[in-house]
């Protein structure tokens, strides 16, 4: 098991240099000057010379490189152009909303999603499964800022439960935060809940037509407890496989999200450092983005490990088991 | 006799058809009695309603089938009972073992758990209890955990050991009835033999009543007090095991003995099923239902003939040819002193994918033009390897495999000179593709021209011209693999190399296609290595045999000579493993087995002989020193340190049959 750890750990660190590698290639060394880009056309020479003075443009581009990873590994992420604050609190305060808002839209979509598609399978032709699929296929179909603006309109304009956007902090205490956050998580969770549930669904009647599980039932299990003991722990196998992909798509959905509902995450700063072409912020948070993916990914890795001995044995005792 | 435990009486099932029409009869009135302690024995080929019998029995038919009539389980009517009440009979009363042991374990869960869980389930045991029972019974079919730990997987386990566990997930509750569901037809024949007499022992120990479900005739007629037959969803003939098989009366029982039916049941109308293709069909036989005739010596046959007043055989040649594995040659044996043109030459061909262990180990032999050399060993013997290399699907590792004096790997243009015909003609063939277009493929001709070659191929398979439109799935297993042998025909190849060509058919099936591979030999020049498991495949078509054991030939030599009196210590025991047609013979502990009970670990001492850890006869020098092969006379070569008489006289040992 360490060895499997070790390589998963080298094969995640060697992801995000790569990344790194090519956020700083588009973003610095394609055709297309970054002082230029950031100061629009009509900026004079002048302005145009101080300010790659002061970004350090002079220097050679694996100089730069350097720099800024070992930036990012300190934690020096620079000051922002537009802000002009450091990069790293404004990076750290937006992940203090989007981070949140991610993991409880994903927590939901699964709490919701998977079991609906046990029940699903489980009840497979009769009208409970009719009514999981007519519900996922809406929920599939329906774009999540749309969604959110129902949302909004119903428990924030008409019953008032909840704020209709903006953040109202965590300084505020947890409560009033998680009530800001309730919305948005519900309207990103929802579609991929949707997608979990077909995704469950088919799974769990896939391993219904296996030979093991009929071998469970011969011992004398119900068809519930075949269901429970067998066919749901190999189902959540691909599953978990479609909870790593979601995961990218929330946070891409975070970025439509956000700006629905007025937060202050993430997404909100990528739209805003891409209008006001402040790249220092720009880069940075690309490679986070890229880091979470990959993080997410080493996440499932580490699930299947769990989830399969063949994964975790096969893993750590390579070419042992025939 | 005691009143029946199981009594399946007037049993019919129907399917519902998907598309909306009419539903499809699969079982048909089934009668079927087993007494408490009994072993009986279910036979008939692929389809005929066997394992529907044995679903049915446990109240686990599959979605959309309708069940009608009685089965009774000590006298409790199970048809209809409620579905708590099977919960509690499923593992405790009736318990069953199938057929797939690659499929039938959960892989994700530890055995010793898949063995507790219906100690739990049926005891009420607790976690650790029913664990410690679990560890006994696995133990006690083999497994003990000193050896095989019940915190392995699945996946961790081969063959053989994986169907002990689904031996043990059975017995696990000690039932009254087992029924095994083929229980050994994916097994090799050494590690066969085993299971049916741990099956055989474990039944007669605990006076456990046993339904052993088989296409095999040969299995069950060496395990079982009575035998059923089944054709098309109906019993046709059932009776004493020695009754049956030393004078089968259905004309259906006796065609399996001859082996050469093909094997799909269709449609039927009132009559008996079997009418269409009985050689003795009667005016009668299409319309009147089928009366059970009782004969006298206890068996019951279903057919408006008076068979069982006169049982005779509708011929004895076919009666050998195809279920006994008695070396009968359909072919001329030629004599390997009149060898022709060296075709084919393997010089030391090793293959290693995991250092140190070799998958095929400096393996040196020569195939002349017209020759048909037959590789015979157990799956993971390299057979299928050496093949590959050979028809340059696989580089090797050093050694030389030279086709007509070049090398395959490198010179593409030999390619053509070698087909291959792979096992499994479900997966091997391309779906969307016609026939005429899978068989031509290899062909750069003109249109007209390749339909003609086309159409000459597969008429030389036995298939009719218009095949060539149509599409796979239109065509049984026994078509398809004969679609297979048409492709590799195209190209006029001077070797056709054949994986296993014939273990994934049914054995009346296998019985056509053989004989199609045996009279495809006839054609000058063109030379075949078959690879196959199974010794009475070999029997049929070979010149030559090879007996493979962990990458090595350790017998080679003149095919009569080698199965009649196999030297070589696995050479015996694969012999010894066929089943043959011997009723009762493993309960009565008359068979002899060859092979340890450890026979399906694979034990491979590289400083000595491959075998040794498996082998019988082993002495202290077989594990240090490996065997050369060399010759023994009668142009055979054997590499074993305890065989160094040449074999006298130098004809083919013995009458055929001797041995076998």
């Amino acid at each position: 098991m360490p060895a499997f750890l070790v390589r998963r750990l080298a094969g995640l660190i060697a992801t995000l240099l790569g990344a790194t590698v090519v956020v700083f290639v588009v973003l610095e060394i394609l055709p297309g000057d970054p002082a230029l880009v950031m100061l629009g056309v009509t900026a004079d020479d002048a302005t145009l010379a101080a300010l790659r003075t002061e970004m350090g443009l002079d220097r050679p581009a694996v100089v730069r490189y350097l720099d800024w990873v070992a930036g990012l590994v300190t934690g020096d992420l620079g000051t922002s152009q537009t802000y002009g604050v450091p990069v790293a609190g404004l990076v750290g305060e937006r992940i203090a909303v989007s981070l949140p808002l991610a993991l409880i839209a994903l927590t939901l979509a699964a709490a919701l999603g998977i079991p609906l598609g046990v029940v699903a399978a489980a009840n497979h032709g009769r009208p409970a499964d009719a009514a999981v699929i007519g519900a996922a296929q809406i929920g599939v179909a329906m774009p999540n800022f749309w969604l959110a603006i129902l949302l909004i309109l119903l428990f924030a304009v008409e019953l008032r439960w909840v704020p209709a956007g903006g953040f109202a902090g965590w300084e505020a205490g947890a409560g009033e935060a998680l009530r800001s956050l309730a919305l948005p998580a519900v309207a990103l969770a929802l579609p991929q809940a949707a997608i979990l549930a077909r995704v469950t669904r088919a799974a769990v009647l896939d391993q219904f037509g296996h030979d093991h599980i009929r071998t469970a039932r011969a011992k004398g299990l119900s068809r519930t407890a075949a269901l429970i003991g067998h066919a749901v722990p190999n189902a959540l196998i691909p599953v978990v496989t479609i909870l790593g992909l979601q995961f990218s798509f929330l946070i891409a959905g975070t970025i439509i999200i956000e700006n629905v509902f007025y937060l202050p995450g993430l997404g909100r700063l990528v739209v805003q450092a891409i209008a006001q072409r402040d790249l220092i912020v720009l880069k940075t948070l690309v490679v986070l983005l890229a880091g979470a993916v990959v993080v997410v990914s080493f996440l499932v890795d580490l699930a299947y490990a769990g989830l399969d001995p063949r994964v975790r044995l096969a893993a750590a005792a390579p070419g042992g088991a025939a | 006799m005691a009143a029946p435990l199981l009594e399946i009486s007037d049993l019919s099932v129907t399917l519902e058809d998907r598309a909306g029409g009419a539903p499809r009869r699969l079982l048909d009135g089934v009668d079927l009695s087993v007494g408490p302690g009994e072993s009986v024995g279910l036979v008939g080929s692929s389809g005929c309603g066997k394992s529907m019998t044995a679903l049915a029995a446990i109240g686990l038919l599959p979605p959309g089938a309708r069940a009608t009539g009685s089965i009774r389980f000590a006298g409790e009517q199970l048809l209809g009972a409620p579905e708590r009440r099977l919960c509690q009979l499923r593992g405790r009363g009736i318990a069953m073992v199938f057929q797939e042991p690659m499929t039938a374990l959960n892989p994700i869960q530890p055995i010793g758990r898949q063995v507790a869980e219906g100690l739990r389930r049926h005891f009420g045991l607790g976690r650790a209890a029913a664990a410690a029972r679990a560890e006994a019974v696995l133990a006690r079919v083999g497994l003990p955990a000193v050896e095989v730990s019940p915190k392995r997987y699945p996946h961790q386990l081969s063959g053989g050991q994986r169907q002990r566990v689904g031996l043990a997930i059975a017995l696990a509750a000690r039932p009254a009835l087992l029924i095994a569901d083929e229980p050994t037809t994916a097994l090799d024949v050494t590690i066969q033999a085993q299971m049916l007499d741990l099956i055989a022992d474990i039944s007669a120990d605990d006076g456990m009543a046993l339904v052993l479900i088989s296409h095999d005739l040969r299995v069950v007629a060496e395990s079982c007090d009575r035998i059923a037959v089944m054709y098309a969803g109906v019993v046709v003939e059932q009776g004493p095991a020695a009754a049956v098989v030393g004078a089968p009366g259905h004309p259906y029982t006796r065609a399996l003995f001859g082996a050469r039916l093909a094997s799909a049941p269709e449609a039927r109308g009132a009559g008996c099923p079997f009418a269409p293709r009985c050689p003795e069909v009667m005016a009668r036989c299409w319309t009147a239902g089928l009366p059970w005739g009782v004969v006298a010596d206890g068996r019951e046959i279903r057919c408006h003939q008076k068979n069982g007043d006169r049982p005779r055989f509708s011929s004895g040649k076919t009666w050998s040819v195809a279920v006994f594995p008695v070396p009968v040659f359909l072919g001329g044996q030629r004599p390997l002193t009149s060898r022709g043109e060296t075709l084919l030459a393997v010089d030391s061909l090793t293959r290693v994918y995991r250092p140190p262990h070799a998958a095929v180990d400096t393996v040196s032999f020569t195939l002349s033009r017209g020759e048909t050399l037959a590789i015979v060993g157990e799956s993971g013997s390299g057979k299928s390897t050496l093949a590959r290399m050979i028809v340059a699907l696989d580089r090797p590792t050093s050694g030389r495999v030279r086709l007509l004096g070049r090398d395959p790997y490198h010179d593409r243009r030999l390619r053509r000179h070698v087909q291959m015909v792979f096992q499994d003609p479900y997966g091997s063939l391309d779906p969307r593709w016609r026939v005429g277009r899978i068989v031509g493929e290899p062909l750069d001709l003109p249109k007209a021209e390749r339909a003609a070659r086309v159409a000459a191929a597969l008429a030389e398979v036995g298939l009719p011209a218009d095949a060539a439109d149509r599409y796979p799935h239109a065509f049984s297993g026994g078509q398809r693999q004969r679609i297979a042998i048409a492709r590799a025909l195209i190209t006029r190849p001077d070797l056709i190399v054949a994986d296993e060509p014939v273990s994934a058919l049914d054995l009346t099936v296998q019985a056509q296609v053989l004989a199609l591979l045996s009279a495809l030999r006839a054609t000058a020049g063109r030379s075949f290595l078959v690879i196959s498991h199974d010794l009475a495949v070999v029997a049929q078509i070979a010149d030559t045999v090879a007996v493979m054991v962990h990458g090595r030939i350790v017998e080679y030599g003149p095919a009569q000579a080698v199965l009649a009196a196999p030297l070589h210590p696995y050479s015996r025991a694969l012999a010894a493993a066929v089943p043959r047609l011997d009723p009762g013979a493993r309960r009565c502990g008359r068979r002899v087995t060859a092979t340890p009970r450890s026979a399906d670990r694979t034990a491979s001492d590289a400083a000595g002989c491959r075998y040794a850890g498996r082998c019988p006869d082993a002495v202290a020098r077989c594990r240090f020193e490996p065997p050369a092969r060399r010759p023994v006379g009668d142009g055979r070569e054997v590499a074993c340190h305890l065989v160094d008489a040449p074999v006298p006289g130098g004809s083919p040992g013995g009458s055929p049959g001797g041995s076998l």
